[in-house]
C-alpha cells in the first residue's frame, strides 16, 4: 500500500507543483484562473500515458516509446521555459503563445508522470489472486490517497503562489523545470544509447548513472519549493493590529477577522500536507523499502597454524553465526555455521550461493532465507551442495571445536565481491604498501597481486611461479561445485 | 460555528434522516455481505499463493487424464497405473533437492473388517516416519509425520514394518470410522480384501486419526502391509511431496498459463527459482510417467465458486448503489424545499453558495457514515448466512470491509444529494424570505 502511495507522490508531485504555479502565471491581471484548460491538458496527458504504456509493451518498443516521450517532454519544457523568459519583459502579444506552450508542457509532464507510474504498476503485481482481497483494496487505497494528496497540492500551490511576486514564482517554476529537464535529458541519452542512435561512452554512462542516483531526491526538492512558497506567503499575509480593528465598523471587523483566519488556515493546511508527504516519503525511502540486510559478521583471525577455530558450545543455540576473514589481498570472505539438526551436526558454509551470488543468507525466526531469491532453505540440508543452498566449506570437527583452514577460505575468496583495504607486499621487490594505493595490480589464478612499479609487474608476468610458488587456483562461481 | 450549525441542523429533521440512514443501511449491508465473502476467500487464496511451502501431488500419468462424464469416472486405467516405490528417492535428486522437506507415498485398497462385512472401507498404506537412504545422506527420514504435520493421532503411531514375529500388524483408525464402528485404541480387528482371492490379516488398532480429510473414514497402515495385502509389491498410487518454495509472482504466473510463452532467459530464471511449478516440473522429469500438480486447496475449491459469482456481486452492488442514491436524492429535495427560508436567511447574512453546499453535503456525509457503520454490523450477520449456505462454513470478518463500506456509503449519500443541492443556487433570499416560493 505504502509503496503505491509513495510512488504516486514521487511521480506526480512535480506535475501538481508545475500546474499550480503555471495557473498563477497564466492568470491575466484581474481575470479568472484558467483551471479548466489545465485540467483538460492534464486529463489528456494522463490518458495518453495510460494508452502509450500498454501499446508500447505489446509491440516490444518500450525503450523507443520512453525515449520519444521524454524527448517530447524535454522539448516542451525548453519551449515553455524560453517563452516564460521572453515574455517576462514584454507580456503583450505573447499571451496565446505562452498559454499554448504552458498547456503543452503540462500535458507532456502528465504523460511522462502517468507513464512512469504505469511502469511501476506493471512491475509489481497489484493483486495475487483473481478474487477481491484485502491487499488489492489497500493498494488501490494507496493510489487514491496519493491522488488526493497530489491533487490538493494544486490549489495549495495556486493559493500560495498568488500572493508571491511574479518573479519569485517564475524563478521557482524554472528551477523545477530544470530538475525535470535534467532527468529527461539523462533518460533521452540512455534511450538513444540503448537504441544505438549515439555511441556508448563511459562519460555518457556516468552522466546517466549520476542523474539516476540524484533524481530520487527531486521530490524532496519539490516539497522544499512548496515549503518556501508557503513561508513567503506567511510573511506576506494580511496583518491587522488590534488598534486598527477597534477603529473598524463591526461588519468590516468581522470580515477582516474572517479573512485573517482563512489565510492562517491555508498556511496550516499547507504545512500539514507537506509534513505528511515528507514523513511518508522519508519513511518509505529510508526505512520500509530497504532490502533486508545480513547481520554483521564477526571478524576472525587465524592461529599460528592457519586455522580458525569456533567452539561447538557457541553454536548450541541453533542460530546462524556469521564470521568473516580477510585474505592477504583484501577479499572479505564470509562464512557461517549453524547447528542444523538440534544434535551435534554443524553446517559450515560460505555465506554465498552458487546461483545467486554473495548477497548472503538471513535468519528470520526459525528460517534461513537466501536474500537474493527469497527462497527458504531447509535447515537440515545446510552443508549440502545444490539448489540455492550455501556453498559448503570443508572443515574438521574435533575436540569440541569446528576448525576451518585459512587455505580453504582463501580458495573461496572469488565467491565474494567485497574488498577491504589491507597492507600488501610486492611479490617481486618485497616492498610494503596499501592495497588501494598500489600503482599496478594483476590477477593470477584468481588472486590479486599488487606491484610497486610497471617493471616489477612485467617481471612477475614473465614467470609468476618464481615469486609466489605453486599454489592451487581459487574457485570460480562459474565452475560450479567442486567435486560435485 | 460551522460545526454548531451542522449539529443543530442534523438533529432538526431527525425523522427524515432516520429514513435516509435506513436506506443506506439496507444497501450497505448487502454490499458488506457480498464483499466480506469475496475478501475472505480472496485473502485465503493470496495467502496460499504467498506461502513459503507447498504440497505437490504426484500421480501416474494416465491417472491425470480426465475421463469423467456426468460425475462418473470412466478412465479404464483408474487405479491400475502405479509408480514404482524404488523410484521415490529420485525426488531428492532433482535440482531443488534441498528444498524437498519430505515425501510420503500412498496406496489404497478396498477391504472389509470381518464381523462388519456390510461396510467396504479403504485401507491406506503410507510411510509414517521411515529411513530412506538417499545420495549424500544415509540417515534421511521422511514420511507422513513430516509431510502432513496436521495429522493428529490419539494413541500411538503404528510401527513401520507391519506384521512380524507373529505379532499382528498395527493400524490407525480414522476418527469418523472409529465412531461408526465403535473402534478404540487397543482393539483387535481382522481385515479381508474384497476381491476374488481374499487375503486376510490381523491388526491391532494403535490410535485414532484426525486429519480433516478423507483419511478419517479409512484405516491407515504401513505401506509394506498394504502392498502385501493388495498383492502390489513395490507399487504406490500417489506421492505427496512437501517443498519449501518461493511465493508466486509475475514470472511464475506467466509460466503457469503456458511455459511456452517464456523466452529462454525467463525460462532459465523460472527453472532456477524454487517456484512450486518449477519444482513440480523437475519431479516429472525425475520420475518416469508421472504428473505432478501443486495442491492449491482454496484456489480449487472456494476460489472457483467465488470467481464465478464475482460479477454478480458487482452488479448487485451497483444496483444497490443506484437505488439508495435515488432514495437519498428525493429525500434531499424535500429537505431543501422545506428549509428554503433558512437558506435564504443564510445567504442574506452573507454566506456564499459553497458554504451552504458544504452544510448540506456534510449532513449527508454524516448520514452516510452512520448508515455505513450500521450496515457493516447487519452485513456481517448476513454474510454468515450466505457463507453457511454456499460453503457450509462461517466466514471470518475482514476489517478492511469497514473503511471501504463507509467510503461507499458516504459516496452514495453524497452522489444522491449532489444533484438536488443545485437547487440551493436557484434560491434568492428576497423571494424565499418574502414567501413567494
Amino acid at each position: 500500500m505504502l509503496a503505491y502511495l509513495v510512488n504516486f507522490i514521487h511521480d506526480f508531485i512535480p506535475l501538481s507543483l508545475v500546474t499550480g504555479m503555471m495557473i498563477v502565471l497564466e492568470t491575466p491581471d484581474g481575470g479568472k484562473k484558467p483551471y479548466r484548460s489545465f485540467f483538460i491538458a492534464i486529463v489528456c496527458g494522463v490518458l495518453a500515458g495510460c494508452v502509450i504504456h500498454p501499446v508500447a509493451l505489446r509491440h516490444e518498443m518500450s525503450t523507443a516509446a520512453r525515449t520519444a516521450l521524454h524527448g517530447t517532454a524535454l522539448a516542451a519544457a525548453l519551449l515553455n521555459a524560453a517563452l516564460i523568459a521572453i515574455s517576462a519583459n514584454c507580456r503583450r502579444g505573447w499571451e496565446s503563445f505562452t498559454r499554448g506552450a504552458a498547456l503543452f508542457f503540462t500535458a507532456a509532464l502528465a504523460t511522462a508522470s502517468a507513464y512512469s507510474f504505469f511502469v511501476f504498476i506493471a512491475e509489481k503485481a497489484i493483486t495475487t489472486s483473481s478474487v477481491l482481497n484485502t491487499e488489492v483494496i489497500l493498494n488501490v487505497g494507496g493510489i487514491l490517497a496519493g491522488f488526493a494528496l497530489t491533487s490538493f497540492m494544486v490549489p495549495l500551490t495556486v493559493h500560495m503562489s498568488a500572493r508571491n511576486g511574479r518573479r519569485a514564482v517564475t524563478g521557482i517554476l524554472l528551477f523545477v523545470s530544470a530538475l525535470l529537464m535534467s532527468r529527461w535529458s539523462a533518460d533521452l541519452l540512455l534511450g538513444m544509447m540503448r537504441l544505438e542512435m549515439i555511441e556508448l561512452t563511459s562519460t555518457r554512462v556516468s552522466i546517466v548513472a549520476k542523474s539516476g542516483k540524484y533524481s530520487a531526491l527531486f521530490s524532496y526538492l519539490d516539497l522544499l519549493m512548496v515549503a518556501l512558497l508557503s513561508l513567503a506567503y506567511f510573511r506576506k499575509r494580511p496583518k491587522v493590529t488590534a488598534v486598527e480593528l477597534a477603529e473598524m465598523e463591526p461588519a468590516g471587523r468581522r470580515k477582516k477577522c474572517s479573512v485573517v483566519l482563512l489565510e492562517l488556515r491555508w498556511f496550516r493546511g499547507s504545512l500539514a500536507s507537506l509534513l505528511l508527504a515528507l514523513t511518508l516519503l522519508l519513511y518509505h525511502d529510508f526505512y520500509a523499502s530497504r532490502p533486508p540486510r545480513i547481520s554483521k559478521p564477526v571478524n576472525m583471525t587465524p592461529d599460528a597454524n592457519g586455522v580458525i577455530k569456533v567452539k561447538i558450545e557457541d553454536l548450541a543455540d541453533g542460530n546462524l553465526h556469521r564470521y568473516s576473514y580477510v585474505t592477504d589481498d583484501g577479499h572479505v570472505v564470509r562464512f557461517f555455521m549453524i547447528n542444523r539438526s538440534g544434535g551435534k551436526k554443524i553446517g559450515v558454509v560460505y555465506d554465498a550461493c552458487m546461483l545467486c551470488g554473495d548477497m548472503g543468507y538471513l535468519q528470520e525466526n526459525n528460517e534461513v532465507i537466501c536474500i537474493a531469491c527469497n527462497v527458504r532453505i531447509f535447515i537440515p540440508s545446510i552443508g549440502k551442495a545444490g539448489g540455492c543452498n550455501p556453498i559448503p566449506l570443508p572443515h574438521q570437527i574435533e575436540g569440541g571445536f569446528v576448525s576451518v583452514s585459512v587455505a580453504e577460505l582463501d580458495k573461496g575468496a572469488k565467491y565474494f565481491s567485497e574488498v577491504a583495504t589491507v597492507k600488501v607486499k610486492d611479490p617481486v621487490t618485497g616492498k610494503e604498501m596499501i592495497s588501494r594505493d598500489a600503482p599496478q595490480r594483476d590477477e593470477y589464478k584468481g588472486r590479486t597481486y599488487f606491484f610497486d612499479s610497471a617493471e616489477s609487474l612485467e617481471r612477475f608476468r614473465a614467470s609468476p611461479e618464481k615469486y609466489i610458488g605453486e599454489k592451487e587456483s581459487r574457485y570460480y562461481r562459474t565452475e560450479g561445485f567442486q567435486g560435485a | 460555528m460551522f460545526f454548531r450549525m451542522l449539529r443543530q441542523s442534523f438533529f432538526r429533521g431527525w425523522r427524515r434522516k432516520a429514513l435516509a440512514t435506513a436506506t443506506i443501511v439496507l444497501s450497505a449491508s448487502l454490499i458488506t455481505a457480498l464483499m466480506n465473502i469475496s475478501i475472505d476467500v480472496g485473502d485465503k487464496m493470496s495467502r496460499e499463493m504467498k506461502s513459503y511451502g507447498a504440497n505437490i501431488n504426484v500421480v501416474p500419468k494416465s491417472e491425470a487424464i480426465p475421463l469423467e462424464i456426468g460425475g462418473v469416472d470412466y478412465n479404464p486405467l483408474k487405479d491400475r497405473a502405479f509408480i514404482n516405490e524404488a523410484d521415490l528417492p529420485r525426488i531428492k535428486e532433482i535440482f531443488w533437492h534441498n528444498n524437498i522437506v519430505g515425501f510420503a507415498p500412498f496406496l489404497k485398497t478396498g477391504v472389509v473388517i470381518s464381523g462388519k462385512e456390510k461396510k467396504r472401507i479403504n485401507l491406506i498404506g503410507t510411510w509414517f516416519d521411515r529411513q530412506v537412504p538417499i545420495s549424500g545422506d544415509d540417515e534421511y527420514r521422511t514420511g507422513i509425520k513430516l509431510v502432513s504435520p496436521y495429522w493428529q493421532v490419539r494413541g500411538e503411531w503404528p510401527n513401520e514394518q507391519g506384521a512380524q514375529n507373529g505379532m499382528p500388524g498395527e493400524v490407525l483408525a480414522g476418527a469418523l470410522l472409529a465412531r461408526e464402528l465403535n473402534l478404540k485404541a487397543g482393539d483387535q480387528i481382522t481385515v479381508r480384501t474384497g476381491d476374488k482371492a481374499p487375503r486376510e490379516e490381523n491388526f491391532v488398532v494403535k490410535g485414532i486419526l484426525t486429519t480433516g480429510g478423507a483419511e478419517e473414514k479409512a484405516l491407515v497402515a504401513s505401506l509394506a502391509t498394504v502392498q502385501r495385502l493388495a498383492g502390489l509389491a513395490g507399487k504406490v498410487q500417489s506421492v505427496s511431496v512437501s517443498a519449501l518454495t518461493v511465493p508466486e509472482d509475475r514470472l511464475s504466473r506467466k509460466a503457469r498459463h503456458s511455459s511456452d510463452s517464456l523466452d529462454s532467459a525467463e525460462y532459465d530464471r523460472w527453472y532456477c527459482t524454487a517456484y512450486v511449478s518449477s519444482v513440480s516440473l523437475q519431479i516429472e522429469e525425475a520420475i518416469p510417467n508421472v504428473t505432478s500438480r501443486p495442491i492449491w486447496q482454496v484456489a480449487a475449491g472456494e476460489g472457483a465458486v467465488v470467481n464465478k459469482i464475482q460479477l454478480l456481486m458487482i452488479v448487485v452492488t451497483i444496483a444497490a448503489f443506484i437505488a439508495s442514491g435515488l432514495g437519498i436524492s428525493s429525500l434531499t429535495v424535500t429537505t431543501i424545499m422545506e428549509r428554503a427560508r433558512e437558506i435564504g436567511l443564510m445567504k442574506a447574512l452573507g454566506a456564499a453558495d459553497w458554504e451552504v453546499y458544504l452544510l448540506f453535503l456534510s449532513e449527508s456525509a454524516v448520514v452516510g457514515v452512520v448508515g455505513g457503520l450500521l450496515g457493516c454490523v447487519a452485513g456481517a450477520g448476513l454474510s454468515q448466512i450466505i457463507g453457511l449456505s454456499i460453503f457450509g462454513s462461517t466466514v471470518s470478518f475482514s476489517p478492511i470491509v469497514i473503511p471501504v463500506n463507509i467510503a461507499v456509503s458516504v459516496l452514495i449519500a453524497l452522489s444522491g444529494s449532489l444533484m438536488p443541492s443545485r437547487l440551493i443556487t436557484k434560491l434568492y433570499p428576497a423571494e424565499v424570505l418574502h414567501g413567494r416560493r
